[in-house]
């Protein structure tokens, strides 16, 4: 991809369009700090990566997978992950976990020990908690609900966009349905070539 | 050592017939082995005499200089066979593999010659080498298998590694878990075998020296020192090498280059 350039304003939400293979997901993996460029910068609220520190970095700018990733251990290990990183500048917040996990429904779930046995949509409802739990300024989400239920794609765009008008969080986001789109700007990548460092 | 009978030329020879029975019983079962087990005869009975008249060389040249390089190619065939094994692999490995072999062996055969057996002098090729040689067989498995365990991890678990880092994790929190298993699964043949030594068979070394006259009790100590030097040789050499992989396969920006992971031909 070359020459994309854009800026984002807090609380703004950007959709990268396209066809398949045009690279929103490299983009995507590039912008989270899984990924290197050949060439160009990224700055978040002024400062770069490497000053922010690459882990505080990807905390802030927190990519949520398309396919929901869960570790081998209980619901609660799996929430508490981000804060057993020496880059966690906070205990894990656990009020703050509870009413999320209450919003997305999971709430009666909290103790379960295999989390991993759990529905694709609810497995995925549990890794949008765990991002929101660092507080990201900006949220990436590569086709988040693609796989998801009805409901639990209901769930997880009410609970991005109540994070976005009461935190002030960014949403960047991948999506093939227009049906998924929010409001907010799209980017058609087409016009732009791929060449993400490998 | 008075107490071992020599074994002449018109004995070992009798010693094939034994060879010709395992080749009658693939011949009868046609398993059709017959082939591969006279080339792995006629090979072992090679590369012992060859072994056997280079030890005697060394032995009778009493120097440094000779038992120095020897030690080096067995370190360097140690490394490449290490390599071999792992079903995937990356650039750079080769190197890693020697460095860990020669620090994990060098250190812990020269420690127990020098310090606890108090070999004079410190290269003494007749307990060097021998030593040496078994540190090094166990080693280089751990660190087999302690590679193809974290290059599995890091290739087949990419999206579990990605998703610490995503969530915060420095490079080397990110690895832990890898590295881990990692090391775990290379100690697992020798602590198995450190449970049933002596009960399901005697170890080869112990094996020969009782053969070649010594004490049962002698060579049961001299066992145990040689069980743990394994133990403490494989440990740190597939710690090393886990660790050396796994700096190679993090960029500065802590980023896993899975792309470094190849799949081996």
């Amino acid at each position: 991809m070359e020459d994309v350039s854009f800026s984002l304003k807090a609380g703004a939400v950007l959709t990268l369009g396209g066809p398949s293979g045009v690279g929103k997901s490299s983009l995507l993996r590039v912008l989270a700090g899984l990924d290197m460029s050949r060439s160009g910068s990224i700055h978040l609220e002024g400062r770069n990566p490497g000053d922010w520190g690459w882990p505080c970095y990807r905390r802030r700018v927190n990519l949520l997978f398309q396919k929901p990733l869960l570790l081998d251990m209980s619901l609660r290990e799996n929430l508490e992950l981000a804060f057993a990183y020496t880059s966690a500048e906070s205990e894990y917040p656990e009020a703050r976990a509870n009413a999320l996990l209450e919003r997305l429904d999971l709430s009666g779930k909290s103790q379960v020990e295999d989390p991993r046995s759990f529905s694709v949509g609810e497995q995925q409802r549990l890794c949008l908690v765990r991002s929101l739990l660092n507080d990201p300024l900006i949220l990436l989400m590569d086709e988040p609900t693609s796989a998801l239920d009805p409901e639990s794609s209901r769930l997880v765009h009410e609970l991005v966009e109540s994070e976005r008008a009461e935190q002030g969080m960014s949403v960047i986001l991948v999506a093939h349905d227009r049906r998924s789109e929010q409001e907010g700007s799209i980017m058609d990548l087409t016009k732009y070539r791929i060449g993400v460092n490998s | 050592m008075s107490g071992t009978l020599d074994l002449s030329a018109l004995d070992l020879a009798l010693g094939v017939s034994l060879v010709l029975g395992a080749g009658l019983v693939s011949f009868a079962l046609r398993l059709g082995l017959e082939k591969r087990l006279a080339i792995a005869s006629l090979r072992t009975v090679l590369q012992l005499l060859l072994i056997g008249y280079l030890l005697k060389f060394i032995f009778g040249l009493q120097s440094a200089l000779a038992v120095l390089p020897l030690i080096f190619v067995m370190i360097f065939l140690a490394a490449r066979t290490a390599l071999g094994r792992p079903r995937r692999r990356f650039q750079g490995g080769g190197g890693l593999a020697f460095l860990s072999l020669a620090a994990s062996a060098l250190l812990t055969t020269f420690a127990v010659t020098s310090l606890v057996i108090g070999v004079e002098p410190w290269f003494a090729p007749r307990y060097v080498i021998p030593l040496i040689g078994m540190v090094l067989g166990n080693s280089m498995n751990g660190i087999s298998l302690s590679l193809d365990a974290l290059l599995e991890h890091l290739a087949e678990r990419a999206d579990e590694v990605e998703l610490e880092l995503s969530l915060g994790a420095s490079a080397r929190e990110a690895a832990r878990r890898p590295l881990q298993e990692a090391v775990r699964r290379g100690m697992i043949p020798i602590l198995n075998t450190m449970m049933v030594v002596g009960i399901v068979s005697l170890p080869g070394m112990m094996t020969g020296q009782i053969l070649a006259g010594a004490d049962p009790m002698l060579a049961v100590k001299y066992q145990i020192l040689i069980m743990f030097m394994v133990a403490a040789s494989t440990a740190m050499g597939s710690m090393l090498m886990s660790m050396l992989t796994a700096r190679k396969l993090f960029s500065r920006e802590q980023r896993l280059l899975r792309e470094r992971i190849l799949r081996r031909n």
